[in-house]
Formats: structure tokens, C-alpha cells, sequence
């Protein structure tokens, strides 16, 4: 694949606070690419210093084989949707989309053909005439997409451009920026804090942290492989564990929400349950970073298990994925409840998503447990 | 009276039991304050005004309605002589104030310095000096240059003392305006130039045109600091006035005022309309001074 934007040990620091460290990252023509972080993780950083309103303080940058380093922003064959969209407000729709046009002295003719084309890609063609400020925030953030896409540019450079809008219309224009970009073929570089949105429109995600990628991959790869812990967490919801005892002791990891499986037991005998887990080894203990559970459910105490290590069979394969627990609280999310279960014996409190109608209420006793082959390692 | 006034009305404080109607009674009372403060303001201007139109040379009687003072002003070598002192320094002075300071005030805008805050504090102190102060500064430092007191001396005062409030006004619509909109032409193809032309220019021209009518009224109106650098022939119409006034209030002078003052009112409105001019509501309620 085609390369189109080379970062090369880019490095930004200010004044004495570095931004970024030296940071590289190949960029491939035509593809979605989105950089994911929380806020002050130098992602807008480094949007900038591609669009080029900040020089690296060392590193190149490569636009098309080209170095770009130095080259102002006016002189770079790219385009950017603003956070806050900066459409010229003394202008009209049509004036701003033509702004770029007319900058580059293109003929009145060409400058009339495209701005139709685009009008009505973007669905702007009856309001052409209006001022920004005549126009909804969605409007505006359509304009503010045309008068960059009229320029044809090789990259489009997106600064949290659905920030300001509310829920319903971000996902419509996700849907319409996504299309957008496979019909025009352009590369598109999205800079956004808001992971589903990331997921759903992205070829690749660079998930970043503190202004170095913590993990850079398909959607896909960052939701089921995460290679860490900040990976795991800030994508998603997710259970971080470690395991406390037999061969993989010390050993981080991850299992989604989704895949724990939860099965109610007879509270009253409890030592009846078909468990083999009652001579389990492995125990877990991790305080749980995507979900903080309500106590205000304190868990019935039960006949404790013989957790001790020093019983089990040496011979007998372990089977560590099997638990007793209680459940501390349920809540409703529309499609799914979250429910979060305290393992007997243990801190940690499992977080389990159930999509159909739960039978199971707050202070019941359940079994937990998930496939093996559904823990992440996190490293 | 002011004084006066402002103790009676903390001498009822609004919580005082009154029986019948308390928020009526309270509500004639601000009503009547408020009307004694306009009073106090305006009562003084307006007879100035009225009395400009007394066909009675002593302007303690009220002889009939004429306009014939203003008439005699158009035949006054002197006054006509003033007012073309006052229109040339006042024209000049715009000019010349407008450009620096909304120089002054895109550069305080786009580039860092250092010691920001005290280049800011150094723009903005002049408008708290005394005009007293300034003006026999002024003269002091055009004696010790030995340059000859005149018009061009006052025209040096009054962009002196009107630049401050030029980088002021336009600062703030610099600030209104952010620097997203100068990246977002510079994104879109726009060299520096072309930014400036297409884009900062006329998002700050009303503010350019507010500070130059602001400008225009003071250098109009000005007479301490014009008091202290003028010249022999650099007689401007506040020198004027007060020349005359020395020999008694004539009704020619009451004109004269008036005229003056319904300039400056019609220049202030017109500065705050193009102040305001696009502004969103939030920076619309800011004064610039």
C-alpha cells in the first residue's frame, strides 16, 4: 500500500513540557485513520503539526514522498475540518466553500462545476445562499466539510469535527462522513476522544496515550487483541484480573464484559453446584477500572470454598475460570444490563453484560465463569 | 446633590415594614432618584442648548426663539479659523492613531512576547493618566526637542493619547475573533496577505471604524493636553471657546457648544453601532474602556 503521510520520530516539546516524544507513524492513501486518546494526550498536537500550524521541534514529515516539514500550511496539499468548524461568518455557504478555489486562482467556470458537485454531495444546495450564522450545527459542519473537500485535497485532516453536535446527528454524520470517504477515495485522518465512533468509522486506530501510540491496528485487533492495559480499558469496557496463584501467577488480564457468562445457583447449596471450581487455584484480585459498582448491596456471606491451593490435585488440569460470586447491582443500559458480580473470597468485583431480560436480582448467589480462549494477556 | 440624594435613599433601606404598598413606594422612589440623576447630567447641557436659541443677548431672559447665533458663527473669520484647526488635527489624528494602533493590536494578538502582560499594561496605562499630567509632559519633552509648539505638536498629543484606546477596541475583536479563522484560510490556500485582506480585515473593521470615530471625537473635543502643546495659529474650537468665555457667555458660544456636542453625540453612537456591529451578545455587553 501506498503511503501518504510518513511521520519520522516527530518530536514537539513546549518550553520544557514535552508533548510529543519521538513519534513515527505511516499513514496509507485512501485509508480512514483515526488517532484515539484522551484529552492532552497530543493527538490535536499532532493533527497540527501535519496540517502545519506547529513545526516539530525535531523529526520530518513526509506528505506524498514529499517533505513538508517547513512548508506552511498554505502550501500543503491538505485540508481540515475545525473543531468548532471557523466558517468565515461575513461570507455566505457559497463564498466559503469557494474560498480555497479562489485562493488558488481557479477559473470562474471550474469554480461553478464544483461547487455544484459539491452542494450536492454535502446536501447544501438550498441554503448556498445563508450566512454560518443562519445555519444549525450540523449544517455549519456540513459546510465545513465542502470547503475543504472542494479543493480535492490528497488528506483530509479532521479535529474532533462531531464534538459539538448531539447524539442523534453524530451518528447520522459518522454514517455520512464514513461514505463520504469511501466514494472520494481521499485519506482521511480523524482525531477524536470518543472510542465507538473511533470503532465504527476507522481502517486503523492509533490508540494514544500521553503522546506515544499504545496501540496502533484495526478496530477489530484494538477490540479483541488490546495489547495493555490502557489499550483494554479505553477502548471499551472491560474486566482487568490478575491471576493470583498457580503456573500464571502475576499474570494481567482482560476479559470483556460480554463474554463472562453468569448462571444462578440454589443460594442454599451452594456446595451442590456442579462447580469443580471448588478446589480452584487461581483467584483473582484487581480493583475494576471501567466501572466502579455500587456497595450498597453487601454480600451475603456463604460457606466458603476450600480456595487453598495446597489441596488441589496436582494431576487434575486446573480449570481457573469457573467462580462463585454475588451480585452486587444491576443496571439498565437499553439494550443490555450490566451486571456486577463480587467473586466469594475475593475484592473483585466482574462486570457482566446481559442482553436479554435478567432473572437474576441484587444479593443472589451465581456462577461465573468464560472461555479460556476469551482472556486477553495484557502485557 | 448627587451626594445628597444617594444618602437619602440608603436612609430607607428597602426592607423597612411599610404596610400598604412597599414595593410601590420603594419603586417611586429609585424612580424619582433616577430622574434626579439624569437631571443632574443632561439639565445643564440642555440649557446650553435652549439658551443657543435666545434671542436675547443675556442668557438669563427668555426673549423668543432665533437662529440667528448660528448664523453669525458662519461669519466669524476666527471660529470658521478654529473649526478648520479642529477638523485638520482631528482628520489627521484618526488617520494616523487608527493605523498604529490596529498595528499594535494584530501584533499584541498573533505574536507571543515576552513580558506580554506588561506590553498590554503599557497600551492600556495612558488612559488612566491624567490628562493634566500628559499634556504638560508633552510639553515639557517638545521644549527639550526644541520643536515649535503648533498644530503638528498637537496633532503628536492626540495620537498619543488616542492610540490606547485604538488598540483596545480592536484587541477585542481580535480576541472575539480567535485565531481559528486565520488558520482556517490559511488551511484553505490563503498566504498571510490574502489572510489579512479576505479574512482579518474585515472581521475587524468594525472595530477599525468604531476606534476611528472614537478618535475623531476626542481630538475633537480635547482642550487640556491641546491647552498645553498648542501654538500661536493652532487655535482649535475648545481653545476658542474658552477664550470667549473669559469675556462672559455669549449666546454665540452657547451655538457653538451645541454644535459641537451634537458632533460628538452623533460620533459616539455611530462608534458603538459599529462596535457592536456582528458581535455575538456576550461581547456586546463588554465596554472597551
Amino acid at each position: 500500500m501506498k503511503t501518504m503521510i510518513s511521520l519520522d520520530s516527530v518530536e514537539k516539546t513546549f518550553g520544557r513540557q514535552i508533548v510529543i516524544p519521538s513519534f513515527s507513524l505511516s499513514i496509507y492513501s485512501g485509508e480512514f485513520l483515526t488517532l484515539l486518546g484522551p484529552s492532552g494526550c497530543g493527538k490535536t498536537t499532532l493533527m497540527r503539526m501535519i496540517a502545519g500550524f506547529e513545526t516539530p521541534s525535531a523529526g520530518e514529515i513526509y506528505l506524498d514522498g514529499q517533505r513538508v516539514t517547513d512548508v506552511p500550511p498554505y502550501q500543503r496539499d491538505m485540508n481540515m475540518v475545525f473543531q468548532h468548524y471557523a466558517l468565515f461568518p461575513h461570507m455566505n455557504v457559497t463564498d466559503n466553500i469557494l474560498f480555497g478555489l479562489k485562493m488558488k486562482k481557479v477559473p470562474a467556470a471550474e469554480q461553478r462545476t464544483r461547487l455544484q458537485q459539491v452542494l450536492e454531495l454535502t446536501q447544501l444546495s438550498d441554503l448556498a445562499n445563508r450566512r454560518p450564522k443562519q445555519l444549525s450545527g450540523g449544517q455549519q459542519q456540513r459546510v465545513a466539510i465542502a470547503r475543504a473537500i472542494i479543493n480535492n485535497p490528497k488528506v483530509l485532516l479532521l479535529d474532533e469535527p462531531l464534538g459539538a453536535l448531539d447524539f442523534q446527528l453524530r451518528k447520522s454524520l459518522q454514517l455520512e462522513l464514513k461514505n463520504l470517504q469511501k466514494n472520494l477515495g481521499i485519506t482521511f485522518v480523524y482525531v477524536t476522544h470518543d472510542q465507538e465512533e473511533a470503532m465504527s468509522m476507522s481502517d486503523r486506530i492509533a490508540v494514544m496515550n500521553q503522546g506515544r501510540i499504545e496501540q496502533l491496528g484495526t478496530p477489530e485487533e484494538i477490540y479483541h487483541h488490546p495489547h495493555n492495559r490502557f489499550v483494554a480499558t479505553f477502548v471499551g469496557e472491560n474486566n482487568i484480573l490478575t491471576t493470583k496463584s498457580g503456573v500464571h501467577r502475576g499474570r494481567t488480564f482482560a476479559i470483556r464484559p460480554e463474554k463472562v457468562i453468569l448462571a444462578p445457583i440454589s443460594g442454599r447449596a451452594p456446595l451442590s453446584s456442579p462447580l469443580p471450581s471448588s478446589s480452584n487455584p487461581s483467584t483473582y484480585s484487581s480493583p475494576l477500572p471501567s466501572s466502579s459498582a455500587p456497595s450498597t448491596h453487601s454480600p451475603r456471606h456463604t460457606p466458603p470454598f476450600p480456595l487453598s491451593p495446597s489441596v488441589q490435585p496436582t494431576n487434575t488440569p486446573p480449570v481457573p475460570h469457573h467462580h462463585l460470586g454475588t451480585i452486587q447491582d444491576i443496571s439498565f443500559h437499553g439494550n443490555l444490563h450490566k451486571i456486577f458480580v463480587k467473586l466469594d473470597g475475593e475484592e473483585s468485583i466482574v462486570m457482566a453484560h446481559q442482553y436479554d431480560t435478567p432473572s437474576f436480582q441484587p444479593g443472589q448467589q451465581v456462577t461465573i465463569h468464560w472461555h479460556p480462549e476469551d482472556e486477553v494477556i495484557l502485557h | 446633590m448627587n451626594n445628597h440624594q444617594t444618602d437619602h435613599h440608603h436612609n430607607n433601606p428597602p426592607h423597612r415594614k411599610n404596610r400598604k404598598h412597599p414595593q410601590n413606594l420603594r419603586h417611586r422612589l429609585l424612580f424619582g432618584y433616577s430622574l434626579a440623576v439624569l437631571g443632574f447630567l443632561y439639565l445643564p447641557i440642555l440649557v446650553l442648548i435652549l439658551y443657543s436659541f435666545n434671542d436675547s443677548r443675556i442668557n438669563a431672559v427668555w426673549s423668543g426663539f432665533t437662529g440667528k447665533w448660528y448664523l453669525a458663527l458662519l461669519d466669524n473669520r476666527r471660529v470658521l479659523e478654529a473649526l478648520f484647526n479642529s477638523l485638520s488635527i482631528a482628520v489627521t489624528t484618526t488617520i494616523i492613531a487608527t493605523i498604529l494602533g490596529t498595528l499594535a493590536a494584530i501584533a499584541l494578538h498573533r505574536y507571543t512576547f515576552r513580558f506580554q502582560k506588561t506590553w498590554n499594561s503599557l497600551f492600556y496605562l495612558p488612559i488612566l493618566i491624567p490628562d493634566i499630567l500628559m499634556g504638560l509632559s508633552l510639553l515639557v519633552l517638545f521644549s527639550q526637542l526644541a520643536i515649535p509648539l503648533g498644530k503638528t505638536t498637537i496633532i503628536i498629543a492626540h495620537i498619543t493619547f488616542s492610540l490606547s484606546f485604538v488598540v483596545v477596541i480592536v484587541s477585542a475583536r481580535l480576541a472575539g475573533m480567535g485565531k481559528e479563522l486565520e488558520e482556517a484560510a490559511q488551511d484553505l490556500g490563503a498566504s498571510p496577505l490574502h489572510t489579512f485582506r479576505y479574512v482579518t480585515l474585515p472581521l475587524i473593521s468594525p472595530g477599525i471604524i468604531a476606534s476611528a470615530m472614537l478618535t475623531f471625537t476626542m481630538s475633537l473635543d480635547d482642550f487640556v493636553i491641546s491647552f498645553f502643546v498648542s501654538g500661536p495659529n493652532s487655535t482649535t474650537l475648545p481653545l476658542y471657546i474658552y477664550g470667549l468665555v473669559k469675556r462672559g457667555v455669549s449666546p454665540e458660544i452657547n451655538a457653538l457648544s451645541t454644535l459641537l456636542i451634537v458632533t460628538t453625540i452623533l460620533f459616539i453612537v455611530l462608534a458603538e453601532f459599529f462596535r457592536r456591529k456582528d458581535t455575538d451578545d456576550d461581547t456586546k455587553k463588554q465596554l472597551p474602556f
